[in-house]
């Protein structure tokens, strides 16, 4: 399992080229946003709300999913940088093997096994992912309902009255809007716990690879 | 006897956790809020009322307390997560701190072990 891991860390370069490109696409659609909006706002109030509700359900939608799609091409950069950690990782222990070995087999010392957290990483890096495309689903699950809400004219999406579908419809996206803000900074808090852990098992591994050096040269203080 | 000393633990080593933990803890309490806060308020301010009736919600009405809530609340609690955010930065840049004193603390007991290594060494070739 960890071999495979390990084997898979290796696309890292893969995983922050796709995450970039997503973060471009995301500021390619947001600046055609900005221009639809540009665009709507530069008409006045009574006849923008009542005409234009193509251009307002375009915007309030984009607004909606788009945040969400960053931050999967944010997260998707955050795992590449994790992998690329994996890898360092591997290497550090392939170079203590190797040192070990050119010492006679009786003086060879075995490494000492990785933390817990080390073989916990490759899972908080996918809960974190998990976390991000889950935000995403519900960022274009929102951007349909807004674009059901925002069809209607202004005047009618004020007038909704309890229990009308459009009334439902503007509850849900602000109810879910409250959680879904905090949910993805909870996805990039995952993301640097994998980091941390990562750089947390470099260090441990540096740490005791000298010790061994030292219990090697020093077998009195074994 | 050779001059071998192991690794010092750098303070950042004992700081970089409290940092973590701070970072989870912003984040975790955003989402608290969020979730059993902000969601529940938005629910009850919107469910039933129509905009004239918010529109006219008076002073000292649960209706206009709800909005106090729904509107003041996102305000801090953005840069409450971005704070989070800082501490698991400031966590991570604590820990890369600590490394160059360890490689260069490795780099002099590689340079101890070297000969001892290449005297014991029997399988070079391999």
């Amino acid at each position: 399992m960890q071999k495979m891991i390990g084997k898979m860390a290796k696309m890292y370069p893969l995983m922050i080229a796709m995450g970039f490109m997503i973060v471009i696409i995301a500021f390619g659609i947001g600046y055609a946003n900005s221009q639809n909006a540009a665009a709507y706002f530069s008409i006045p109030k009574l006849e923008r709300e009542t005409t234009m509700m193509v251009q307002r359900a375009a915007i309030e939608s984009v607004g909606l999913w788009m945040p969400t799609f960053k931050f999967l091409g944010i997260g998707l950069i955050l795992g590449g940088i994790v992998m690329a950690l994996r890898i360092i990782i591997d290497r550090l222990k392939g170079a203590g093997e190797e040192v070990l070995s050119n010492l006679p087999a009786e003086k060879r010392l075995k490494l000492p096994d990785p933390p817990r957290y080390a073989t916990m990483m490759p899972m908080v890096i996918m809960l974190g992912e998990m976390i991000f495309i889950a935000a995403l689903g519900i960022g274009i699950w929102l951007s349909g309902i807004a674009r059901m809400v925002f069809s209607n004219p202004l005047p009618v999406i004020d007038a909704a009255g309890s229990g009308s579908a459009l009334l439902n419809g503007i509850q849900t996206i602000h109810a879910v809007e409250g959680w879904l803000v905090p949910l993805k900074f909870f996805g990039i808090a995952t993301e640097f716990l994998a980091i941390t852990m990562g750089l947390a098992t470099i260090i441990f591994i540096l740490g005791s690879q000298t010790n061994m050096l030292g219990r090697i040269l020093n077998p009195e203080k074994n | 006897m050779n001059p071998i000393t192991p690794p010092a633990s750098p303070w950042q080593l004992k700081v970089f956790p409290l940092f973590t933990i701070l970072g989870w803890l912003f984040i975790s309490t955003a989402l608290i809020v969020g979730l059993f806060v902000l969601t529940p308020t938005t629910v009850d301010y919107l469910s039933g009322n129509a905009k004239a009736v918010r529109d006219a919600a008076q002073f000292g009405t649960p209706l206009l307390a709800q909005l106090t809530t729904i509107t003041a609340i996102p305000r801090w609690l953005e840069p409450l997560a971005f704070l989070g955010v800082a501490s698991f930065m400031v966590g991570i840049a604590l820990e890369f701190s600590s490394i160059p004193a360890i490689l260069q603390n490795r780099g002099e007991v590689m340079k101890v072990c070297f000969p001892l290594l290449r005297e014991n060494g029997g399988n070079n070739e391999s």
